[in-house]
């Protein structure tokens, strides 16, 4: 998997926090840091900031890409690539949060036809109606699955998504009415 | 279904999905960075066929799980073995079958201790690999990976990785961890199904070889043969799916096209 090429040129502020973004608690990828202290001053050693970082990053980039084994890849790449410079990380958590979603966009373009109605079945773990929805979402296309997962896994505003996908307000709305309404149609009621 | 309704089953769904992610990493950094290469290029390989071998005549028997696929790469990195990266995540990946269920996770891992072993072609522009991981001695694990991605077996649940590892259980080496031996001089392969991109159905095929293997020939139940080299006492190989479900048996051949005696394959 390329590393250089996927992620670094379309994260365009890394560094910036994310105002307002409540999301659910750890598994959101939500800051917990605050004002201008860096990754090192919140981490004592990069073992720290990776048993961290992991989970929540992992957790989206399985819903952004459908597949768990590419999820884990990306996080991956993710921390090889911070490794030497994460303690000058202004807010290593929204950093990464980007660094997934912009992987996971190249990704896809990488692995279309491999990633489209494939999901990874998370097993027993969800039952069977969830297992539709992922399904279902797993079909959408891409922009349309960022859009809810960001909208409705991380919580953010209408705007935050658009940020994040870097689209007009409105295109971001369009996105999530749409997968909502492609949802409609194909999930049992 | 109100909107509302729906937008809360996509979030139950989502939070769902995200518990099913432990809330601390398997590994240390350290241990990650050291068994996870990045695989610059490769793609995706897989389907994992578990197996245990003896060491003494290298025979294999199948240890029965159910493996999966998923897979993207060229032929070319297969070839040359450049897979090698994945074969030591899914050989990580065994790990946590739980097979035999007295075995955890591979101690001390070593990824330098991951051997290429050979490469064929399979159909469709494709190959076949297979790598080996010798814990011990007497326990050891074994992965094939096809080189192209394939479709989904089974609707809406496309298998997955999975594998295991046999042999004598390294820290609890007493009769009772020791698998009955395989019917020596019989090589039983192992496989699992793969779709391929054009919708056909396979099986992929692998295992120990005597050592002065350099092919095996396989003989279909339509009377149709195929070949596969054999390198390092392993063989690899994509069989039809229907001649594989139909029983085919095997001979090994030396580099002199000798056939091997007492050597034969049964499935």
């Amino acid at each position: 998997m390329t590393t250089e090429s996927r992620n670094g040129p379309e994260v365009s502020d890394p560094s910036r926090t994310e105002d307002g973004v409540a999301g659910h608690g750890a598994a959101g990828l939500t800051s917990v840091t605050a004002g201008t202290a860096t990754a090192g001053d919140s981490y004592n050693s990069f073992e720290d900031l990776y048993r961290a970082i992991w989970p929540p990053a992992v957790r989206l980039a399985w819903l952004l890409s459908g597949s768990r084994e590419v999820a884990e890849d990306i996080v991956h790449d993710a921390f090889l690539r911070v490794e030497a410079t994460w303690r000058e990380l202004a807010d290593p958590l929204p950093y990464f949060r980007r660094m997934v979603i912009n992987a996971v966009k190249s990704e896809h373009r990488h692995a279309e036809v491999e990633r489209r109605h494939r999901p990874d079945s998370p097993g027993p773990a969800i039952d069977p109606e969830m297992e539709e929805v992922w399904n279902v979402v797993a079909q959408l296309p891409d922009r349309e699955r960022a859009a809810l997962v960001l909208r409705f896994y991380l919580d953010m505003t209408v705007d935050q998504v658009a940020d994040h996908l870097s689209c007009p307000s409105g295109t971001a709305k369009s996105l999530i009415h749409r997968g909502i309404s492609h949802l409609r149609e194909k999930v049992a009621p | 279904m109100s909107e509302l309704a729906l937008e809360e089953r996509v979030r139950s769904t989502f939070a769902a999905i995200g518990r099913t992610v432990p809330d601390s990493p398997p590994q240390t950094w350290t241990e990650a960075k050291d068994s996870r290469a990045t695989d610059e290029g490769s793609g995706r390989v897989s389907t994992i066929v578990p197996m245990w071998r003896r060491k003494s005549g290298r025979t294999l028997l199948s240890i029965g799980i159910a493996v999966g696929l998923v897979g993207a790469g060229t032929a070319a990195a297969a070839a040359s073995g450049a897979f090698d990266s994945r074969a030591t995540k899914e050989f990580r990946q065994i790990a946590a079958v739980p097979e035999p269920a007295s075995w955890g996770r591979l101690p001390g891992f070593d990824q330098k201790k991951v051997t290429f072993e050979i490469t064929n072609p399979a159909p469709e522009g494709t190959t076949v690999s297979l790598w080996s991981y010798q814990v011990t001695p007497e326990f050891s694990c074994t992965v094939i990976l096809e080189s192209s991605p394939g479709e989904a077996t089974f609707p809406g649940k496309p298998s997955r990785g999975g594998g295991g590892c046999g042999g004598v259980v390294p820290g609890q080496q007493t009769s009772g961890t020791t698998l009955p031996p395989p019917p020596n001089p019989t090589y039983g392969p192992y496989g699992s199904i793969w779709r391929s991109r054009k919708g056909n159905l396979y099986m992929l095929e692998g295992g120990a070889t005597p050592t002065a293997a350099s092919r095996l020939v396989l003989t279909y139940a339509n009377g149709s043969t195929a070949s596969f080299g054999a390198h390092h006492g392993y063989w690899a190989g994509v069989i039809p799916y229907d001649q594989a479900v139909a029983s085919f048996t095997g001979v090994f051949f030396d580099a002199s096209g000798r056939q091997l005696p007492g050597t034969e394959v049964n499935p």
